[in-house]
């Protein structure tokens, strides 16, 4: 336990430490909050439709482009081969790095979405439901980025393909986690339903990703 | 037919198996579909809606079932790649794949040409229509994985492990259409309570069915074959290339001498 402790504050080191990595996730998902007003124009009440899902695409596409170096540095510098000599199950040790990258790449990614949320025109209690389906189903982004990281840690440049291959699973999580921010909005809408389907998505991605990794990177 | 499975394990004996039956399968499957299709658009009659445009059914209905069988073969496939390590498993998956996104994207295209008249739209975003895109994009992934990985067992357990997770969208599109209420109509034909097309509709679809599944299964057994020839060509290759080199070395060691 005290080695997987080791290795989260690694990993959340080496993410800040980096600066970079945590930093340009930040800036990537405002760029693409930028350029969606510029695309549908200006008016408020359009883009508030479809506010939820840019606050939704943003973080998606953010963590797909970052979690391509969870891997990669492990791979080069022979980490890689010491998890897989270490005592720990492989399976731990993955999920303690995609925990870590949740940790230090998607909560900082949410934590700014309200007032990104608030620039699209965004309504308060939508915001509370938009943060707190980000909250509860961004692990289900992560693991499944992690899972399309293991996948092609040997290739060069893998950025791409990793979106290729994660979209498929992550069109539930964006549908449930838009449904659950629309039920914030009206009255008729559900509210909890989706809530508990994004829940179970994440904790079903993170056992799934966890063993499936391993078995891949083994 | 375990027996049967065994029997062309061995990649050479498989080889010649598919040399003799790719052909005769070929053309029976192409002739199949072809009196399927004249079936349905010149003997059978028009549907009292739809008049003309049923004939895109033909084409649309088996191209949807061979896109989900063809994902459930490599999911077979995979199971084979994991448990047995067999390479033939591999090599039938990755020939697998294009096909499986040829029929996916024929079943999408036909189906929305299908739409236009009958719904009004081209496309909608309705359970069916984006379970059925979502299987595309994932036949394209594993194309894309699998033409970028080297040809080793071990990327053969990355892919069939990828094949494998992705098996869970196969059940959601054969039961999008009843577990939400979607605009595609739900199934028709493999019911518990027997079809409910008209036998007049049905009997040439399910000729046309058959005809296209065996033409599938001719390209598979071509494809597969081509990717057992091009594992040997390469293997070879290795072989010249080392002896090239052991030539090479003690020609050098002769020199120096």
């Amino acid at each position: 336990m005290t080695a997987l402790w080791a290795l989260f504050r690694r990993e959340l080191s080496l993410a800040f430490g980096r600066g970079a990595s945590v930093g340009l996730g930040l800036v990537f998902y405002l760029c693409l909050v930028i350029l969606f007003p510029f695309g549908v124009g200006p008016n408020i009440n359009q883009l508030s439709l479809i506010s939820p899902a840019i606050i939704w695409a943003g973080p998606l596409l953010s963590i797909l482009l970052g979690v391509e170096k969870l891997f990669q540095p492990d791979m080069d510098d022979g980490s890689l081969d010491l998890y897989r000599l270490s005592a720990q199950p492989l399976e731990m040790i993955i999920f303690t790095k995609a925990a870590a990258f949740w940790t230090a790449a998607a909560l900082p990614l949410i934590a700014v979405s309200p007032l990104f949320a608030m620039m699209l025109g965004m309504e308060g209690a939508v915001i509370m439901g938009c943060l707190l389906g980000l909250f509860i189903g961004s692990p289900a982004l992560v693991f499944f980025g992690t899972l399309c990281a293991a996948l092609t840690v040997k290739l060069k440049r893998s950025g791409v393909l990793i979106v290729v291959l994660a979209v498929p699973f992550l069109v539930p999580v964006l549908i449930f986690g838009v449904t659950a921010s629309r039920g914030f909005a009206s009255a008729t809408d559900p509210v909890a339903a989706p809530l508990y389907i994004l829940a179970a998505l994440s904790i079903f991605s993170a056992i799934l990703c966890s063993f499936a990794g391993a078995r891949i990177l083994k | 037919m375990a027996g049967l499975f065994s029997y062309l394990g061995n990649p050479a004996r498989f080889t010649r198996f598919s040399k003799a039956v790719t052909t005769p399968l070929c053309v029976v499957g192409f002739l199949t579909t072809a009196i399927g299709l004249y079936w349905g658009i010149f003997i059978a009659p028009e549907d009292y809606q739809q008049g003309q445009s049923v004939w895109i059914m033909y084409i649309h209905v088996p191209s949807a079932w061979l896109a989900m069988m063809t994902y459930s073969l490599m999911a077979i496939a995979a199971v084979g790649t994991l448990v047995w390590r067999h390479p033939l498993a591999d090599a039938a998956a990755r020939a697998a794949a294009p096909l499986g996104a040829t029929f996916t994207f024929l079943a999408l295209v036909t189906g929305s040409l299908w739409g236009k008249p009958m719904w009004g739209t081209w496309w909608v975003w309705d359970a069916r229509l984006t379970s059925v895109l979502v299987l595309f994009i994932m036949y394209l992934g594993l194309m894309a994985l699998t033409r970028s990985l080297d040809k080793t067992a071990s990327s053969a357990r990355l892919i069939a492990i990828l094949t494998l997770i992705g098996f869970i969208n196969i059940p959601i599109i054969k039961f999008s259409v009843d577990w939400w209420n979607t605009l595609h109509q739900p199934a028709s034909v493999f019911r518990a309570d027997g079809p409910t097309i008209h036998p007049s509709l049905l009997w040439p679809l399910l000729v046309s069915a058959v005809g296209l599944t065996l033409l599938f299964f001719a390209f598979h057994l071509y494809g597969t074959q081509t990717e057992v020839m091009r594992r040997r060509a390469e293997s070879l290759e290795v072989k010249l290339a080392r002896r090239a080199r052991t030539n090479g070395a003690i020609m050098n060691a002769g020199e120096s001498s």
